[in-house]
């Protein structure tokens, strides 16, 4: 186990190589000269600039420059944002909570109605309740998330004065977004859900319970779920890409601070330190959140077995 | 359609005995079973009804959708105006049309841009494997390390905002999808009796690539394409809505979206509609590449 979780790690490093070089390259891939377009305004000089290109060292060969600022970023120095005038990690350690609490709250509402219309539908099998959600299912995948935001913002806010449209800090205005979220990703999961509960629901210690006599509710509570529960952690690594990318559009549409908007309107404002800060972070939460979802996986189920 | 579906019949294993044995092509079969999918049907009017207005935009819509007309600004849908119109006084209806077109457009060239490099590359690595498989597959983990708008939002971010550079930017996050299907279809008919035997009688690798493994590894990679491309659309009206995809004044549903933001206690059309747009037409794909994976998987039309 402890050499499969070795393996895992140590072949996650040229991944990890890779994913760095193509953040790196972010920059030189933008056209044009980055310390003139920076320095047009002031009315630089011309050996002014080359006088600062040669202090940032963008005068080296690209390796050179790419190892300098691998090790810096390794050391958590992304650089200082142009527009914040402040360190880039600085801005993402504070724009972290934001995010996370939003990905938090929907992911648990992603597991609890997703888990519960999955169960349902397996128990339910084949009625109009299963093909119900069947299409829900689909029409779900056809909708844009941003949309399903703007949706609740002009029923719920514009319309009903329920909740307020905008804004962080409390708990209303975390409903809408989070709602959204969860329920964009409880789509797979309750599918996940569905296939697993019909897989132990045929299961020969099923029917032994069933047999020797235990009411329906507790086979179903004591037996069924419990198997059936195991795969949802795996659905946290599954569902972390649409949770990543849903948070990234909600938090615009909510104009909620976060590292999503943060990425948005940097991108739009051209601060690339921070495009390259938030985008190398997303990443490697990315990958690594996989990464740990796979090795808890195999503790939960022992079938898997890693040679 | 009756005809054809007692000769379906007769066909299947599950009805009556096969008294002959199939005149009918697998390609005839398939599209037999596709036109017995009521949803796939529906799918197919509706979006026979979307690319013909897509296509004949110039005629179907009644307004030019990107004319400003002050004295029409913020009308809600009448008869003048089916769909109401914005801020500038631009007909909603006209640019949703106008929108489908380019939303249909980009999805094409996204994905014949992905799909041919991502097919290749992973049938390649399937087949030949080793050192070929292991730098192909390191590569598209790589690409595959980014949540996909985040590596979207990172290839513009470095080459900037804009309707080329968005479609080249998810054009880039697709490959690795298809690479990965590829290359697991090509292990799965790599040691099919068939392949073997056209080795056996001399068959150059070339040749059994291109005759053997791709006709045998189409079927899944079209199936699974169609249901990318309503994703293409989603993709592409996302990073319009957050300022990184076309930019106005173009028709696209994702930037109209953006633009009805501001106004959406003052026009609830300007938000309701192109919505609309985007999920009927993703909603048809999705249908259509259902309908088409159950007729192409033999196994699946057997169950139905």
């Amino acid at each position: 186990m402890l050499q499969y979780i070795e393996r895992r790690i140590l072949a996650l490093v040229p991944t990890l190589i890779g994913v760095s070089i193509l953040v790196f390259s972010i920059v030189h891939l933008v056209p044009g000269d980055p310390i003139r377009a920076l320095m047009a305004e002031s009315g630089a000089t011309a050996e002014v600039m080359e006088a600062i290109r040669e202090q940032w060292g963008l005068n080296d060969p690209l390796p050179v420059q790419y190892i300098r600022w691998l090790s810096r970023a390794v050391r958590g120095d992304l650089g200082r944002s142009i527009s914040y005038k402040r360190p880039v990690a600085e801005i993402i350690l504070d724009q972290l909570p934001n995010t996370l609490c939003l990905a938090m709250a929907g992911t648990a509402v992603a597991i609890v109605v997703g888990g519960a219309l999955g169960i349902a539908s397996a128990l339910k099998r084949d009625s109009w309740l299963d093909n119900l959600f069947m299409i829900i299912a689909l029409v779900g995948i056809s909708v844009p998330t941003f949309w399903s935001g703007l949706l609740a913002i002009l029923i719920f806010a514009v319309t009903l004065h329920w909740l307020p449209i905008t804004g962080t800090g409390g708990l209303k205005q975390l409903i809408m977004p989070a709602g959204i979220l969860g329920l964009v990703a409880s789509g797979t999961i309750a599918r996940l859900m569905r296939s697993t509960t019909l897989e132990v629901l045929g299961a020969d210690y099923i029917r032994t319970a069933r047999a020797k006599g235990l009411p329906e509710r507790m086979v179903i509570l004591r037996h069924a779920l419990r198997n059936a529960l195991i795969p949802v952690i795996t659905v946290v690594g599954l569902q972390l890409g649409t949770l990543m990318n849903g948070a990234v559009v909600l938090e615009m549409v909510f104009a909620r601070p976060g590292i999503g908007s943060l990425a948005v309107l940097s991108i739009l404002s051209k601060d690339i330190p921070v495009v390259q800060g938030t985008v190398l972070f997303g990443a490697l939460i990315y990958v690594l959140v996989n990464m740990v979802v796979d090795i808890l996986y195999t503790f939960v189920d022992p079938r898997i077995r890693y040679e | 359609m009756s005809e054809a579906t007692l000769r379906e019949d007769t066909l299947r294993p599950s009805g009556a005995k096969l008294l002959r044995p199939s005149r009918i092509s697998e390609r005839q079969r398939a599209l037999l079973s596709l036109l017995r999918n009521k949803g796939a049907v529906a799918a197919i009017v509706v979006l026979a009804f979307i690319v013909g207005a897509a296509v004949f935009a110039n005629w179907v819509a009644p307004y030019n959708p990107v004319e400003v007309a002050v004295t029409e600004s913020l009308v809600a849908p009448s008869a003048r105006h089916w769909l109401g119109t914005d801020l500038y006084g631009r007909d909603t209806f006209s640019r949703v049309i106008y929108g489908a077109r380019l939303s249909l457009l980009v999805a094409l060239a996204v994905t014949a841009i992905s799909w041919p490099i991502g097919l290749v590359a992973g049938m390649l690595a399937g087949f030949f494997g080793g050192r070929l498989d292991s730098i192909v597959m390191r590569l598209m983990d790589i690409l595959l390390s980014f949540p996909t708008i985040l590596l979207a939002m990172a290839i513009v971010g470095a080459l900037g905002p804009g309707l080329l550079n968005s479609v080249l930017a998810i054009a880039v996050t697709w490959i690795p999808f298809y690479a990965r299907l590829a290359r697991g279809c090509t292990l799965s008919v790599r040691n099919a009796v068939y392949i073997e035997a056209a080795r056996s009688i001399g068959c150059p690798s070339r040749r059994i690539v291109v005759r053997h493994v791709l006709p045998n590894i189409m079927a899944p990679l079209i199936v699974y394409a169609t249901l990318r491309f309503g994703t293409a659309i989603l993709s592409f009206a996302a990073l319009g809505y957050l300022g990184l995809g076309a930019q106005p004044p173009t028709p696209e549903w994702g930037t109209m979206l953006r633009d009805a933001r501001e106004f959406i206690r003052l026009a609830w059309w300007l938000t309701v509609f192109p919505g609309l747009a985007i999920v009927i037409t993703v909603l048809s794909i999705n249908l259509l590449g259902d309908g088409l994976r159950s007729a192409l998987d033999p196994r699946l039309r057997l169950e139905r």
